[in-house]
């Protein structure tokens, strides 16, 4: 059973040895042995049938253990009414053996998989950004448990973000944890120098005493360079780490760059079977992340990169009614649902029909995952190879153009939400797929401000006339000034997402102790401490 | 249990001991249980035109009462007695942070208001507590009994939890039970791949039915467990799924809920989707954005439109809130952006000959003016009458300005299109 062991950690796979030899010889999961009969099972293995059928009552007998459920025995244990959080416990040989329950797991690492609003709230913990605003707009700060996502364009603070977050672990609670944290690099190398500053800048660390000071050597760090390297790294070290110092955090420093790099190189003809693939890790990744925060109730922080969305002229002048307007004779919304220049590809579908992709080359746009993706999967179509998932394709009714993706994503991205601004869209990597695997996005959203300009250099060398008049013109011409940054939560589980645009995001500043919003308005603020 | 009791428990008999028969009552027992108990009584998702359209069962008690559209969110007062059935399974699906979770609150708040349990069931994040506690308000007392919690790490956690579940899983007087992120379980067990080469397992040995075949069994497996659990214990199982993309031919890429079989679609009797998009706004003069609830199919039924009604809502701290928007209204986007320019190609424009340049492509042979008069020296006063070929005065338009002239004779054929 290949994922037996993953599933059931304590099973006694000893007793069932040949058994499972022989139902993984034929492929069989756990899922099918709970679905199948056992006749269908024995028929296709060709095993005995009550060997089968003990096999899979066992089984399920396990994994309603797991969940925290009595035996359906009448017997003496209800494990109903918790207010006690049922530790997770091995199985017993069978059903109809005796019910040994015997408490495997032991220590910080246990999370019961039933439990009750008072035990979920006692599992509650966040790891404070160190600023009282931003703890505000994040709902008290990064949770334990999760999985959080922070983009934004390089430069806007992502990388400043994190490195707070990895002090601020180690605090005692409430601030932090009070655990080790764990950051994987797939860029550049762990900033020790800003580290450093930052303990020495930041009012909060310098108001504690030496000892309960965090310190550099409760983070650990690697490096990942490649796709191959961070599979290994993340299935294999990371969760003998954790369980070993029982880290508090884990950093995953561009989730983004090692999928890009890898997937984008092949060449175009094995694109779509590549986009399959990078889908199918996505997922797997997303799951192994989100198996280490709870189980171990860490939190995990992903940072993403972005990419520019181009207003390729969105399906203009339609106005779209909604079909049950033209059905019933009830007043029905007729809202226009446009791609309004914000999908790259709203209109070049209705351009090119996806089968006239194969004359012409494509041209070099960042597409975003999964209309590259599926773009490559229509130019697939002749000869049609058979569809992933047969009989699947006839149940999905043509969606109301509301669903499009490029009108829903301007709501999920960060980017677009605000009605009036249609320069400067981004769109985060990795598309739906990874949109769907974390719990929360935060945006980081950069603004440049322009001022007059100051001070003109005057060319020393040059005598030109040209000059001259340029310094003359120059003078007072804007210039770029000023970075201004916000935080805007895109959303999440646990706390209200941010208004369009910048509205309810929290602005804030970078300074040598770390980040820190800007309360009320301080244009004059310059920004210090190092950017990447 | 009363098999069990009977025949004890002997392991290696193959009889069902499970009840995959509904219970037999009489007509006249079912005709009571019709009338007079609330137990049919949907839950209300607080959302008054929602409420509305979701409708109650014929004969279902506090079947048709007015709705009081002032008390938008008034728990117990809107809503003509519709919501979620019970016995039933509804799918709720949505992109991403759009308010899945926070529909299920809303329901679970509104199930314990009315004394139900609820069971929550988590596919891939847990429920954050404290929005539930500040969903549910202050009637918090007897929560931790009502309100059980599982999370379920694998599919065949959640097969063993709630497709073949014991007793003890789901507690007696329990009315709701809610799934978040199937979907996350379902794409992680089954991942889909183009590549369907890859059932040639190199393991060797007999290889089973694809990867595809095992899913569609898997999800019917599912389904079918899903409704007995609904229809023998009479609860309401909703199920928050998550979407994923699908190309559509002539409108690019658009969300499709992430779990999509018919298979599946056969077995849920309603299904909800969330969305969001613009509302034109009187008083704000500008659009505004809302939620939006479309109901896509209804007991059983798919709406003949890809969406039916559709009502709008907003996320506050306390749940769900209906909003009223002008339905009459359009909303006009701006167009900041030009529409593309066509490809020369792709126009019906005639491209002027441009080898022999000096000519201005007049054409030499020129078959359809009517012959000149002898000692013919040309005149002004000859006007082309407009009922000649057009090709004639195109060719003489295109000639003297290709650009400006064209839109104009084309503008009709434009616009026929953009209709």
């Amino acid at each position: 059973m290949t994922d037996l062991v993953r599933v059931l950690p304590h099973f006694p796979v000893g007793l069932y040895a040949n058994l499972i030899l022989v139902l993984e010889r034929h492929g069989l999961t756990t899922s099918d042995l709970l679905t199948l009969d056992p006749a269908d099972i024995g028929k296709r293995t060709h095993l005995p049938l009550l060997d089968v059928k003990r096999f899979c009552s066992a089984v399920l007998a396990a994994l309603h253990a797991d969940l925290g459920i009595s035996p359906p025995r009448p017997g003496p244990r209800s494990h109903r009414s918790g207010a006690d959080p049922v530790p997770r416990s091995g199985s017993g040989a069978g059903a109809g053996a005796e019910r040994v329950q015997t408490n495997n797991q032991s220590g910080p690492f246990t999370n019961a998989l039933r439990n009750t609003p008072a035990s979920l709230a006692s599992q509650w913990q966040t790891i404070s950004t160190l600023d009282e605003s931003l703890d505000r707009a994040l709902g008290g700060g990064i949770p334990a448990g999760y999985i959080t996502e922070i983009t934004g364009e390089s430069g806007a603070g992502k990388t400043q973000f994190l490195l707070t977050l990895l002090l601020a672990v180690q605090l005692p609670p409430p601030h932090g944890l009070g655990r080790p944290a764990l950051y994987i690099s797939t860029e550049a190398p762990l900033s020790t120098r800003r580290l450093a500053q930052m303990l020495n800048a930041n009012p909060l660390f310098r108001s504690m005493d030496r000892a309960s000071r965090p310190s550099l050597d409760q983070i650990i760090s690697t490096a990942t360079p490649d796709l191959e390297s961070q599979d290994h790294i993340l299935t294999f070290q990371v969760p003998v780490e954790v369980e070993r110092r029982n880290i508090g955090l884990v950093i995953l420093d561009s989730v983004a760059a090692n999928y890009r790099a890898e997937f984008e190189r092949s060449a175009s003809g094995g694109q779509a079977a590549n986009m399959g693939a990078r889908r199918a890790d996505l997922v797997r990744l997303g799951m192994h992340l989100r198996e280490l925060a709870q189980k171990y109730n860490l939190a995990v922080v992903v940072s993403n990169q972005v990419a520019d969305r181009f207003g390729g002229g969105g399906i203009i002048g339609r106005s779209f009614k909604t079909p049950a307007s033209s059905a019933s004779s009830r007043p029905h919304p007729s809202v226009s649902n446009l791609a309004t220049g914000r999908g790259s590809l709203g209109n070049r579908a209705t351009q090119n029909s996806p089968l006239a992709t194969r004359s012409k080359p494509l041209p070099p746009v960042a597409l975003t995952a999964e209309e590259e993706e599926e773009r490559f999967l229509a130019s697939l179509m002749r000869p049609p190879p058979p569809p992933p998932f047969p009989g699947d394709e006839d149940s999905i009714r043509p969606q109301p153009p509301a669903l499009l993706l490029d009108h829903q994503q301007q709501w999920f991205t960060g980017w677009g939400d605000d009605r009036y601004a249609d320069y400067g869209l981004k769109t985060p990597s990795l598309g739906v797929v990874w949109s769907t695997q974390i719990s929360a996005r935060i945006a980081l959203l950069k603004r440049p401000s322009y001022g007059p300009k100051k001070y003109v250099t005057s060319g020393k060398g040059n005598d030109d006339d040209d000059d001259e008049y340029a310094d003359r013109s120059a003078r007072g011409m804007p210039t770029l000034r000023n970075w201004r940054r916000w935080m805007k939560v895109v959303f999440s589980s646990h706390a209200p997402a941010s208004g369009p645009g910048t509205e309810d995001a929290v602005e804030f500043e970078m300074y040598m102790g770390g980040i820190r919003a800007i309360t009320g308005k301080d244009d004059e603020k310059e920004t210090k401490g190092g950017e990447t | 249990m009363d098999y069990h009791a009977r025949h004890g428990y002997d392991e290696s008999s193959f009889d069902l001991p499970s009840t995959h028969r509904l219970p037999t009552i009489s007509a006249a027992e079912a005709l009571e249980e019709l009338d007079g108990s609330d137990k049919l009584q949907p839950i209300p998702t607080r959302l008054a035109a929602l409420d509305d359209v979701l409708g109650a069962l014929p004969g279902c008690a506090g079947g048709t009462v007015d709705a009081d559209l002032n008390d938008l969110g008034n728990p117990g007062a809107g809503g003509g007695g519709g919501g979620i059935q019970k016995g039933e399974v509804t799918e709720i699906w949505g992109p991403p942070g759009v308010g899945k979770t926070s529909f299920g609150l809303q329901l679970a708040a509104s199930c314990l208001q009315d004394y139900g349990g609820v069971v929550w069931v988590d596919g891939f994040h847990r429920l954050p507590v404290e929005r539930l506690q500040s969903t549910v308000g202050p009637a918090q007392d007897g929560l931790d009994e009502r309100f059980i919690h599982y999370t379920c790490p694998s599919l065949a956690h959640f097969i063993a939890l709630l497709c073949r579940p014991t007793a003890g899983c789901i507690p007696s007087g329990t009315s709701l039970i809610v799934v978040d992120a199937l979907s996350a379980l379902l794409s992680h067990a089954f991942p889909k791949s183009l590549d369907t080469r890859e059932d040639a397992d190199s393991k060797g040995g007999k290889k089973g039915p694809p990867k595809s075949a095992t899913r569609l069994q898997v999800l019917q497996y599912i389904v079918g467990g899903l409704q007995k659990l609904a229809a023998t214990r009479n609860v309401a199982i909703v199920i928050l799924t998550q979407c994923a993309t699908k190309m559509q031919a002539d409108r690019g890429s658009t969300l499709i809920p992430a779990i999509n079989a018919s298979i599946w679609e056969q077995g849920i009797s309603t299904r909800l989707v969330l969305f969001h998009d613009w509302v034109e706004d009187g008083e704000n003069y500008g659009p505004r954005h809302l939620r939006f609830v479309g109901v896509q199919k209804l007991h059983g039924k798919a709406s003949d439109a890809s969406m039916g009604d559709v009502c709008a809502f907003e996320i506050r701290p306390s749940g769900l809130v209906s909003v009223e928007y002008d339905r009459t209204q359009t909303c006009a986007a701006l167009f900041s952006t030009p529409a593309p320019k066509r490809k020369l190609v792709d126009t019906d424009f005639e491209i002027p000959d441009s080898d022999d340049d000096e000519d201005y492509g007049w054409q030499i042979d020129d078959e359809d003016l009517p012959p000149n008069p002898s000692q013919w020296q040309g005149s002004e006063d000859l006007l082309l009458a407009p009922q000649q070929s057009d090709d004639e005065a195109q060719d003489d338009n295109e000639v003297e300005d290709p650009v400006a002239e064209e839109p104009e004779v084309h503008k009709g054929g434009e616009s026929g299109d953009e209709l």
